[in-house]
């Protein structure tokens, strides 16, 4: 009853000083028009194609400023340390479980000699240059996996169309036994489609735990930084 | 009735008070004199116990599903926790980190604030655009407050005179008199408003927005907005630049602002209302919460897992300790 009684005091009330807000009518007015307002931003980070799947909004690339606050690492060449080079591909791999990297950044650091902290800037910069391609490369895989759904739904479209004409036509055995053909061919596509849906949010994660794992490398060899 | 519930609800507190005075050992208590911090795991539905002079988790509390808001009484006894899936606030004791009462909640409860005096409890419901009131005592709902589309954050003044609720997609923060428990003024701030915090002297109260990119400082004396702080991150995309969680200093000289996926928190001068640092943190920091001595700052990393711990005079991070998955809501006892 409590409830009742407190859902039915009105919000706007002629007694009080109201700014902004002048009836329930344009408040829900504005309240639509922030809706509207708000989803142009998601709009906006939807891919050039139309094709970005996730909910999460598509990123192009990673920003080194989000996970980095030391040196610059622009117009680095990592490549030239030998060193660098070697350990950079062993850090980024996803098989290289993230405490052996921390590891294996620590023994680095231990190594490094007077240029401790330029090598360790370099090091940073050869792991966000991988990560970064190969995050881009899973954007545009992302992308070529939605073009493929999109590719077989009109496919099955198409079949189940065929399906109801071939079946409505069968007349023959050999008719019917096309039929079938075709009724297990769309069975097939539609099966296809359906665990290819739901593989779609683990798809989405990738991109998200390799910005992690740039994250956690950064801080490691942040960490390390006199 | 209602003094029967209210003696019977004192008595029940009196015995748990006793029991658990009986029930720990010494050891056990002088070992947790040390301040905790609780943090609440949006995805674990947990709540983890971070010893403050160790940093080293202490203990895992399973909670209701999705645990977000999280505070504390005043004395420090009791956390609060908002479970927003099971559509109830959950009340632990802070030191046998066992549930001693659910209390209802309203529809998905998301954050919360206590009166400075401890009761009642102030609840926005994101589901259904209102603001829960109830005596966190017996339980009783005192008002249901209708207020914008989608609210979340909840202040109250020092006094406890005012209430304030941000709503994310009206772009408002409603003020309420907390006496009549009706809306007062309502004040338009920037895209998606996520947090409210009052300076302790409760001068300023800060409102963040968390699309719009903007803190907007509002002097409570006439609910007009006195400035709109941006924040500009060399390298970092303005559209990452998303403030979320606020806090400031007791002495009300220093305000510490996270900034979501930019991955910083900003600190900021009260008195000139500008930046003057960045803080590189985890991923996608959201809340924060001070140790009762305001040493340290917390800051809750969503997508790293983990917390970063920030040393208040010397602004700096000193350390990440790892936690649940999908950390959200932090509050330090001691």
């Amino acid at each position: 009853m409590t409830r009742m009684n407190v859902r039915e005091t009105p919000m706007i009330s002629t007694r009080m000083p109201l700014k902004g807000m002048p009836s329930p009518s344009l408040r829900a007015g504005l309240a639509a028009a922030a809706l509207l307002l708000a989803a142009i931003p998601a709009a906006q980070a939807a891919s050039p194609s139309g094709l970005w799947p996730c909910i999460q909004p598509r990123v192009a690339s990673l920003a080194a400023a989000q996970m980095w606050d030391g040196p610059a690492i622009d117009g680095l060449d990592w490549r030239d340390d030998t060193a660098v080079a070697e350990l950079v591909p062993v850090l980024a791999a996803r098989r290289t479980p993230i405490e052996e990297a921390d590891a294996k950044v620590e023994a680095f650091a231990r190594q490094a000699g007077a240029n401790k902290d330029a090598r360790l800037t370099l090091l940073f910069a050869g792991v966000f240059d991988q990560i970064n391609s190969l995050r881009s490369r899973i954007l545009t895989g992302i992308e070529r996996y939605s073009k493929h759904q999109i590719d077989l739904s009109d496919r099955i479209r198409q079949e189940s169309l065929e399906l109801a004409r071939l079946k409505k036509a069968a007349t023959s055995e050999a008719d019917k036994a096309k039929a079938a053909d075709a009724e297990k061919q769309l069975l097939w596509d539609t099966r296809i489609y359906d665990t290819r849906t739901q593989a779609v949010t683990a798809v989405c994660e990738s991109p998200v735990i390799l910005e992690q794992r740039a994250f956690a490398l950064a801080r490691a060899i942040r960490a390390q930084m006199e | 009735m209602t003094r029967r519930i209210l003696l019977s609800a004192g008595l029940a507190s009196m015995a748990g008070l006793m029991v658990l005075g009986e029930s720990l050992p010494a050891r056990a208590q002088s070992a947790q004199t040390s301040p905790r911090a609780f943090i609440s795991n949006e995805r674990d539905h947990t709540l983890s116990v971070v010893d403050m002079d160790s940093l080293k988790v202490i203990e895992t509390i399973k909670t209701g599903r999705r645990p977000r808001g999280v505070t504390a009484s005043p004395d420090g006894k009791l956390i609060y926790v908002a479970a927003s899936d099971d559509s109830r606030v959950e009340v632990y004791d802070s030191k046998t980190f066992k549930l001693v009462k659910t209390l209802r909640s309203g529809p998905d409860p998301e954050l919360f604030v206590l009166a400075p005096s401890g009761n009642p409890l102030y609840i926005a419901n994101e589901d259904d655009n209102m603001v829960t009131v109830v005596n966190v005592e017996n339980n009783e709902l005192i008002a249901e407050i209708p207020v914008g589309v989608e609210p979340e954050g909840m202040g109250v003044s020092p006094d406890g005179r005012y209430m304030v609720n941000t709503s994310e997609t009206t772009n408002m923060a409603h003020v309420v008199d907390t006496k009549t428990n009706e809306v007062i003024e309502n004040i338009l701030v920037d895209s998606r408003p996520r947090i409210a915090e009052f300076r302790k002297d409760g001068k300023q109260l800060w409102v963040s927005a968390e699309v719009g990119g903007t803190v907007s400082v509002i002097d409570p004396a006439n609910w007009q907005i006195v400035k709109k702080i941006s924040f500009d991150i060399p390298g970092v995309n303005k559209d990452a630049i998303q403030p979320v969680g606020v806090r400031i200093t007791k002495d009300g000289k220093k305000a510490f602002v996270a900034l979501g996926p930019a991955n910083r928190v900003a600190v900021i001068d009260t008195g000139t209302l500008e930046v003057e640092k960045y803080l590189l943190v985890g991923q996608r920091v959201w809340q924060l919460a001070f140790t009762p001595d305001e040493k340290l700052l917390i800051s809750t990393n969503g997508n790293s897992n983990d917390i970063s711990i920030i040393d208040v005079e010397s602004e700096k991070v000193t350390k990440s300790v790892a936690v649940g998955r999908a950390p959200w809501g932090v509050v330090v006892v001691q």
